[in-house]
C-alpha cells in the first residue's frame, strides 16, 4: 500500500530524503502542467516547479496539514506562478516552438494539431485567475470543492471564473472548431 | 463577448446530461465535446525528466525546517519594546500609512528633489509578526519580488522600508515569507489585480500638486 503523504512527509522531517523525492514524483506532473498553462514556458515552468518543490521542503515543518501537502505546495507554486506573470505584466507571452507534444493519434492530423495549437494560445490569452480556474477544471479534472480548497476562494466565484473563461475561450477560439 | 446559455454551464460542469438541454443548445455542447480530446492530450504532459534530480540534488545533505520547533532554539534578538514606541507604531499602524509617509517625505525631499521627474522616498510599514521576511513590490519596481526588502531590525514585527517610488498613481502589494502576497490594509484605495485579489494604490503627487 502507498505511503499517504502524511507519513512521507513525516519520514522527509525524519531526514529521510527519498521520502521527499516519493513526493516529488507524485506532485510533479499536476504542478509542471499548471506551472506550464500559466506561464506558458517550458523551461519557466521548469523552474517555478523546481524552486517551489525546493522551498517546500525546506519549509515542510510549516505544512500544517501533511495529509494535504499536495494543496500545500500547490500554492505556494501558484503564488510563484503569480509573481511571474506580475513581473511580466504588459510583455506578451508567444508559445515557444519547444512546447512539450502531448502526443495522442497521429491519425488525426493536421485538424486536431490546429486545435491544439489554437487551444493552448488562447489559453493564454485569458486573464490569469480565469485561465487557472478553467486549467484546474478542465485540464486537471478537479472538482470545483477541491479548486476551492487549493485557491482558498468560494466555490461562486469560482464558478464565475470558469464560466467567463468558457465564454473568452468561445469567443477567442471562434469558428475554429 | 459570448454569453453562454446558464444550462449550456451547467452540462459542462457536468450537472445535467445532453439529452436534458433543448435542441437549440445541442449543437453548442457537441461542439465543447471536440474539445474533449484536445484538453485530455493537455493533461497527458508529463514533467520534465530532469526535474525529479534536479530537485533532490538541491535539497540533498539539508534537512527540512521543523517549523515551530526551529524557530524556538533558534538564537533571536529580543529587546524591550518602550510604551512610547510601542505608541508610535500604533499611531503609524492606525493611518493609510504609504499616503502619511509619503506625504512626509516629500516634505523633507522637495529641497533635494527640485524637478517632477526624480523620484519620491516613500516610507513602507506593513505589521508582520513571525515573518521571516517582507518585500513591498509594484509597478515602480517591475512586480520583483525581492527588490525592495522590508526591515524589522528590532524584532517586534513591524518591517519598514524606505525606497524611491516615482511621481504618479502606483499599484502595490506586500510579500511574506517570499510567497504570500498581502494587499496593505490601511490603503486608501484599491484596484483589482486580475488575480480575484486587490493591488493597493499609493499616490504621489507631483510638485505642483497634479496627479500623474
Amino acid at each position: 500500500m502507498m505511503p499517504t503523504d502524511a507519513e512521507l512527509v513525516a519520514r522527509c522531517l525524519d531526514g529521510d530524503e527519498e521520502a521527499y523525492r516519493a513526493l516529488v514524483l507524485r506532485y510533479q506532473d499536476g504542478l509542471y502542467r499548471y506551472a506550464l498553462r500559466m506561464v506558458g514556458s517550458p523551461d519557466a515552468a521548469e523552474d517555478m516547479v523546481q524552486l517551489t518543490l525546493i522551498k517546500a521542503y525546506r519549509s515542510l515543518g510549516r505544512c500544517r496539514e501533511p495529509d494535504r501537502f499536495g494543496s500545500w505546495v500547490f500554492r505556494i507554486l501558484s503564488n510563484r506562478c503569480k509573481d511571474y506573470l506580475k513581473s511580466r505584466q504588459g510583455r506578451e507571452t508567444a508559445i515557444p516552438e519547444d512546447w512539450p507534444d502531448p502526443g495522442g493519434d497521429p491519425s488525426e492530423g493536421a485538424e486536431r494539431a490546429d486545435l491544439l495549437r489554437r487551444v493552448q494560445h488562447a489559453l493564454l490569452e485569458l486573464p490569469p485567475a480565469q485561465r487557472e480556474a478553467f486549467v484546474l477544471k478542465h485540464v486537471e479534472g478537479l472538482s470545483y470543492e477541491e479548486i476551492a480548497e487549493r485557491l482558498d476562494v468560494s466555490i461562486g466565484s469560482l464558478k464565475m471564473r470558469v464560466f467567463r473563461a468558457r465564454e473568452a475561450l468561445r469567443e477567442l477560439l471562434g469558428g475554429a472548431w | 463577448m459570448v454569453n453562454l446559455h446558464p444550462d449550456l454551464h451547467r452540462y459542462l460542469d457536468g450537472e445535467i446530461p445532453l439529452e436534458a438541454l433543448p435542441e437549440e443548445l445541442r449543437h453548442e455542447a457537441r461542439r465543447w465535446a471536440k474539445l474533449g480530446p484536445v484538453l485530455a492530450a493537455l493533461r497527458s504532459v508529463q514533467a520534465p525528466e530532469t526535474l525529479a534530480p534536479r530537485v533532490m540534488a538541491r535539497i540533498r545533505g539539508t534537512r527540512p525546517s521543523r517549523g515551530l520547533l526551529d524557530a524556538l532554539w533558534a538564537p533571536r534578538p529580543v529587546r524591550p519594546i518602550a510604551i512610547a514606541a510601542a505608541a508610535a507604531v500604533a499611531f503609524l499602524l492606525a493611518f493609510p500609512v504609504a499616503r502619511l509617509m509619503q506625504e512626509r517625505a516629500s516634505t523633507t525631499t522637495t529641497a533635494a528633489t527640485e524637478t517632477a521627474q526624480e523620484p519620491v522616498l516613500v516610507q513602507f510599514v506593513f505589521s508582520a509578526p513571525g515573518a521571516r521576511s517582507v518585500a513591498v513590490a509594484g509597478d515602480f519596481n517591475g512586480w520583483e519580488p525581492d527588490a525592495f526588502l522590508l526591515r524589522d531590525d528590532d524584532g517586534d514585527g513591524v518591517w519598514t522600508g524606505l525606497f524611491p517610488v516615482p511621481r504618479g498613481i502606483h499599484k502595490y502589494m506586500f510579500i511574506v515569507d517570499g510567497d504570500r502576497w498581502v494587499t496593505d490594509p490601511y490603503a486608501t484605495a484599491y484596484v483589482d489585480d486580475g488575480f480575484g485579489g486587490k493591488n493597493a494604490l499609493l499616490e504621489i503627487l507631483h510638485l505642483n500638486g497634479r496627479q500623474s
